[in-house]
């Protein structure tokens, strides 16, 4: 019932929103109302506007080959002089594909007369990206503030199977997206729409006839038509890892062909089948069957001696990156052994391949964990698919039959302590015949930072003291990779310093260097407080998550996605000088969201002589509704507030 | 925690990662031989070997080529070895990536490329390749065995051989004449150089440029012939007849449109407002788009193109211009400009010097130079990118070295004035002026363009004020200037936590809002003198409006931190309930000797250290 509701509301409310511009679906007649409008209601700051989108994707043969054919049809109004960069086009194509029907027009109102330009041929371009693409380039003539442009394209592929993945949403607002997909009955596709904003849908059955070869070929087929109106701009932010994954979307996946005539064939729709394909191919079954390129450096190593799954497995993976490099990128498929040894880099797919075999060989019972990365988006719920995965990382199990995980990408990290990106909700841990499972990495995404410092103040408002703080989790990665990112480390601790408002004197990072699950920084601070000859104004709050709210806009309408799940707890022990007094302690301040998903508390308490801070910032999950923003924004304001948490101390 | 933690992160390893000292790569051999035939044809051969030392250096490994329709890669091969002579990797000529991609533009030709991410240090890499101009040519290739820091020079040669007939230019930098030998061999003259040991040059902040400090030997020919066209280029004033002759003809314009620009001129009173009027159609009616074909990029597009598509890059835009303000008796001149380089070399006309094209227009009054890419910017606007550089004026007499004007000491005004009415509860509202002009115009032109939505968006990030309420923007051109462009930016807002309270008293931060400020990076044994561009002044007045009943306990001392590079005056005082902060600071422009950046840091970090301090006021 609830849902039946909300899509009345919705409906209502667009159809009270759709008054303000209407849609007009014909293209090479601008309407009086397209060409005047100088700002669009919904979003008055957007420098353009889609007016209209239709997509349509056919079926046609071409002498006896069947080829699927899109139709792209754009109408853009330019608001602004920085919304005429919108009309410079980019399509990209394979190379065997035929693209042509490029035609673009732009009307203008000059004197009250309405000029259209057409554009000519000269503006045109053709590059060839790569072995496989090329990029069509154009680039829409007279347009200005106040143009309504209009561009067609259209792209004959032979790559019938495949049907993109279409966004209805973009960084600009859209007043009207169409969707329209007609299938012969030869193809079954499976489609899927998501996003925060409704389709209109149509799904009906028809008949098409294709010409080829003099003859006449005949089929029914299905037709699917989606509508998206006033859909708002999406624009991408430091606080979600993939926007696409809240983009209005409509994805269609391929499960099975049948042309008469020839055979059946099944595509990957079940995830047994998407395991299978996996192992059948050259490139990722049969990269598990090779066999282990370091079998003499292992010996020499004495990996096999190590006991302990845990222990010997963060040994191999430590040996593999001293003899291979990752080179920063992610991969599903893997070159052979040989070559990468060879080149001495690969990604994580190269590398990881490599470690497979490697731990089989120390006898560690190591399988793939396919997944797509959080950068890459979710994958779909509905449909089985291989093309949304585009990683694995490396699962062994451990004497408890519980799985720890390992990639090579992660050197910072350790067991179970990789690159936060990895850390997906769900991966699917391969297994010979039908033993494959789900699992769920952000299990393991967790971190815990823990501080504790001891200080002393003098009489002149000096505080000299000693911060030990102890990174496990995930936040071992995060540290040493941003301590060795800086690569000379004065440099990182001439920063540290900067940040948190203290002079440093000494520094320590141990476990830096190599594989561990923990971090220890060990710092001599000295931090300089204002002092009058009878007071002392101290600021005790030491290491703040942060002293400046990241979070700055008003509303939001994404979602806010953490990296991992964080604790960080500082106590902040201060020994006061003598014949001081502290005038009033500040009460105990708790700030967290309505859920207590996000806490943050601070305590300030006298034990003799001696201040004691207590604060803890817990980040209890990753993910957050838009409707959690205000919550979060005011926690973080009180984090920030509280960063500059003031004491006065007078002399006695 | 969050990515965009993470990401500030990864911004400062980028520039820690350049400002770390030492040497990351080392050219040990590297030998360039050119064979010139003719006036068409050279044939060039480099071998080179490096050392890479770690991951900083890394980059050296690749190797990217651009074809065009004058130049070709014939050969190419590179080895990869470790350290103990074993072979990693193999490439040849086929084996290179390619791509006609460029993500900006739209240009001839194709770059063959090669990547290759080292798995272990140190690694040596030998790359040889050979190509050739058919097609003309403008010069020579440039001996530069270094082209980035922390790259030592052991052992680099270059041979230059030309046929007798042929005259040669050449321009050296940073090497010593002993270097440098030439001979006549039959028909054939020779240049050789032969370079040892170039010790390899760190970043440093406020240094030379690299460009200044490395060795760079430019050859080219004096008379040319390129893609059909020939010319001389002794000098600038002989490339300006070359540029005028690829210009002739290409500023034509209908009969029609003619008449309209004339129309729309009729009624301006003085020869500017003509420009104006002119320079204001083209924003409305055209945009930039590069599209860089032609000849080698030298060729605008023709007037009435561009007139035709509306759009067009620097050369096509500025060529309309010059043609729209002809037809309406105005003559303007093509100036070629380097964007990146302040100045040219005056004894050495070459085209890779330059990057830009604006346009001159003398006046009775004054001369405009407006910069057609941007007509955002106010008539004539002397932007940073331009201002006090050299050009070359083309006219039909040739090329004319000049060097543009920039605004005077007394025209860059940088003031700001806030008024802070604190309220008891620490929040408050904030009346903040600001005053910008001359150069400093430029940084805050966007508030003049950009509604309020967006201006309070952006405010918020600039000050930090992440829960600010504004309750008043403006913008506004300065009126009363007519020839430096000068913007009034003030806004109100209301905040929270502007103090922090404790008790009866309340701490009120030197500086709440932002006021300018320098951030220098630590650089240890600095080898090169400091170099400041140019004189930066800047005055920022705080009023502190203390809530009613509140007198201040404690406030920082005035101080006046001084170096022969830089003074900062910081004054407080305080008067009627107001605590009033002055902040000024006047920085010369000049050469410094290098021991001095120790001073400054000094400097730097006490005032941020005085600025960082706070204001206790307490209730009565």
């Amino acid at each position: 019932m609830k849902t039946i509701f909300t899509t009345l509301l919705l409906i209502l409310s667009m159809t009270v929103c759709a008054q303000e511009i209407s849609v007009n679906t014909k293209f090479g007649k601008p309407t009086d109302e397209e060409l005047n409008l100088t700002s669009y209601t919904q979003e008055t700051n957007a420098p353009a506007v889609i007016l209209c989108r239709m997509t349509d994707i056919g079926y046609d043969m071409f002498n006896g080959n069947i080829k699927i054919v899109t139709n792209e049809k754009v109408k853009i109004k330019i608001l602004t002089d920085e919304g005429k960069e919108y009309v410079d086009i980019k399509v990209p194509y394979r190379k065997t594909d035929i693209i042509g029907n490029v035609k673009a027009t732009t009307y203008n109102m000059e004197g009250g007369k309405l000029v259209k330009t057409k554009m000519p041929n000269e503006l045109l371009f053709r590059e060839q990206v790569d072995n496989d693409f090329m990029m069509l380039k154009f680039s829409i003539p007279q347009v200005k503030a106040g143009s309504v442009v209009e561009y067609q394209y259209r792209i004959e592929s032979e790559y019938y199977g495949s049907i993109a993945t279409w966004y209805a949403q973009t960084d600009i607002p859209v007043l009207y997206a169409q969707y329209d997909v007609s299938i012969p009955e030869w193809f079954k596709f499976k489609s899927e729409e998501s996003g925060t904003h409704s389709f209109e849908k149509k799904v009906s059955s028809t008949s098409m006839t294709f010409h080829t070869k003099g003859t006449e070929v005949n089929v029914s087929g299905m037709e699917y038509h989606f509508v998206g109106r006033n859909l708002p701009s999406l624009k991408d932010d430091d606080f979600v890892w993939s926007v696409h994954d809240y983009c209005n979307k409509v994805t269609f996946e391929l499960g099975g062909i049948f042309i008469p005539g020839s055979t059946y064939k099944n595509f990957t729709q079940t995830w047994q089948g998407i395991d299978q394909t996996l192992w059948d191919n050259e490139d990722f079954g049969g990269r598990l069957l090779q066999s282990n390129p370091f079998k003499e450096e292992m010996a020499q190593a004495g990996i096999a001696a190590i006991s302990g799954k845990k222990v010997k497995a963060r040994a191999i993976l430590q040996l593999l990156l001293q003899k291979v490099k990752w080179n920063g990128k992610y991969a599903l498929w893997g070159k052979d052994a040989k070559t990468i040894v060879k080149e001495g880099s690969g990604n994580n797919a190269d590398l990881n391949f490599i470690l497979i075999a490697m731990m089989k060989d120390a006898g560690l019972q190591a399988t793939p964990v396919v997944m797509s990365t959080r950068t890459n988006g979710r994958i779909p719920l509905t449909h089985p698919s291989l093309r949304f995965m585009n990683t694995f990382i490396v699962g062994v199990a451990d004497d408890n039959d519980e799985m720890f995980f390992l990639d090579a990408s992660a050197n910072y990290g350790d067991i179970n302590i990789l690159p936060s990106n990895l850390l997906v909700e769900k991966a699917r841990v391969l297994r010979k015949g039908t033993g494959s499972t789900w699992t769920d990495i952000q299990r393991i995404a967790e971190g815990k930072t823990e501080t504790q410092i001891s200080a002393t103040l003098n009489a002149d408002g000096l505080l000299t003291g000693k911060a030990t703080s102890i990174y496990t989790g995930q936040n071992v990665f995060t540290k040493r990779r941003a301590y060795k990112a800086a690569d000379d480390s004065a440099t990182y601790v001439k920063k540290y310093a900067d940040n948190n408002d203290i002079d440093i004197t000494d520094y320590q990072l141990e476990g830096a260097e190599g594989l561990s699950d923990k971090a220890t920084q060990t710092i001599t601070f000295t931090h300089q407080n204002n002092a009058t000859s009878d007071m002392i104004y101290l600021n005790p709050i030491l290491f703040s998550p942060f002293k400046e709210n990241p979070l700055k806009t008003d509303k939001r309408e994404l979602p806010i996605e953490f990296s991992y799940r964080d604790i960080t707890t500082t106590t902040i022990r201060i020994q006061l000088p003598d014949n001081y007094e502290i005038e009033s302690l500040p009460a105990a301040t708790h700030a967290a969201d309505s859920e207590g998903k996000l806490i943050y508390d601070l305590a300030l308490r006298q034990e003799g002589k001696t201040l004691v801070v207590d604060q803890t910032f817990n980040v209890k999950q990753m993910f957050f509704q838009p409707t959690a923003y205000q919550d979060i924004k005011k926690t973080f304001d009180t984090i920030a507030e509280k960063s500059q948490t003031m004491i006065v101390l007078k002399k006695k | 925690m969050m990515k965009r933690i993470l990401l500030v992160v990864s911004i400062w390893y980028t520039m820690s990662a350049c400002f770390a000292a030492g040497t990351d790569v080392i050219v040990q051999h590297m030998q360039t031989d050119v064979m010139c035939f003719n006036l068409d044809k050279y044939n060039c051969k480099v071998s080179r070997t490096v050392t890479i030392l770690n991951e900083k250096g890394r980059k050296a490994a690749n190797f990217a080529f651009s074809t065009d329709r004058t130049r070709k890669l014939t050969a190419c091969n590179i080895l990869i070895t470790d350290a103990n002579g074993t072979t990693l990797k193999k490439v040849k000529r086929n084996d290179l990536q390619s791509t006609q991609y460029n993500p900006n533009m739209v240009a001839d030709g194709a770059t063959y490329f090669f990547t290759y991410l080292p798995p272990t240090y140190p690694i040596n890499v030998q790359i040889e390749y050979e190509y050739t101009y058919s097609n003309g040519f403008l010069s020579f290739p440039t001996f530069s065995p270094a082209t980035e820091y922390n790259t030592e020079i052991k052992h680099a040669t270059y041979t230059l051989q030309v046929p007798n007939d042929i005259e040669v230019r050449s321009k050296m930098f940073n090497i010593p004449d002993n270097c440098i030998t030439t001979q006549v061999n039959g028909n054939k003259k020779q240049w050789d150089i032969v370079l040892d040991d170039f010790p390899a040059q760190q970043y440093e902040p406020l240094a030379p440029t690299l460009t200044q400090r490395l060795p760079t030997a430019h050859f080219a020919p004096v008379k040319f012939q390129f893609l059909g066209t020939s010319g001389n280029m002794a000098t600038w004033n002989d490339f300006g007849h070359w540029q005028y002759a690829l210009m002739q003809g290409r500023d034509e314009l209908d009969g029609n449109f003619k008449n309209s620009l004339r129309m729309m001129t009729d009624t301006c009173k003085t020869q500017k407002d003509k420009v104006r009027t002119l320079y204001n159609f083209l924003r409305q009616t055209t945009r930039y788009n590069s599209i860089q074909l032609g000849i080698g990029g030298w060729q605008p597009a023709t007037a009435s193109d561009v007139h035709r598509l509306g759009m067009g890059d620097c050369k096509g835009l500025t060529n309309y211009m010059k043609a729209m303000l002809k037809a309406v008796g105005i003559e303007a001149q093509y100036t070629v400009i380097s964007t990146t380089y302040k100045h040219l070399f005056a004894d050495y006309a070459g085209l890779t010097q330059t990057n830009h094209v604006i346009l001159q227009v003398p006046l009775p009054q004054d001369t405009l130079w407006i910069e057609c890419t941007n007509p955002t910017l106010p008539l004539g606007y002397l932007h940073e990118d331009i201002a006090g550089h050299d050009a070359i004026v083309i006219t039909k007499y040739g090329g004319k070295l000049i060097t543009l004007p920039e605004y005077g000491d007394d025209e860059n005004a940088w003031s700001t004035t806030s008024d802070i009415y604190l309220k008891e509860n620490g929040d408050a509202r904030i009346v903040w002026q600001g005053y910008f002009s001359g150069q400093h115009y430029e940084q805050w032109q966007w508030t003049e363009l950009n509604d309020n939505e967006k201006n309070a968006e952006q405010l918020r990030d600039i000050f930090r004020l992440p829960n600010a309420k504004f309750i008043n923007i403006n913008a506004q051109q300065d009126e009363t200037q007519q020839q430096i462009p000068a913007v009034h930016f003030t806004f109100e807002v209301e905040c929270r936590n502007i103090a922090t309270l404790t008790g009866q008293r309340m701490f009120v931060p030197v500086s709440p809002i932002y006021t300018p400020s320098n951030s220098l990076t630590e650089s240890e044994r600095r080898k090169n003198n400091i170099i400041i561009d140019e004189n930066f002044s800047s005055t920022a007045i705080t009023n502190i409006h203390l809530p009613q009943g509140f007198i201040v306990e404690s406030m920082p001392q005035s101080t006046i931190e001084s170096s022969e590079i830089t003074d900062s005056n910081l004054t407080i005082s305080t008067a009627n309930s107001i605590v009033t902060i002055k902040e000024e600071s006047m920085t010369r422009k000049g050469e410094y000797d290098k021991d001095l950046y120790t001073t400054l840091l000094t400097q730097n970090s006490k005032v941020t250290k005085w600025k960082k301090q706070k204001i206790v006021i307490k209730q009565q």
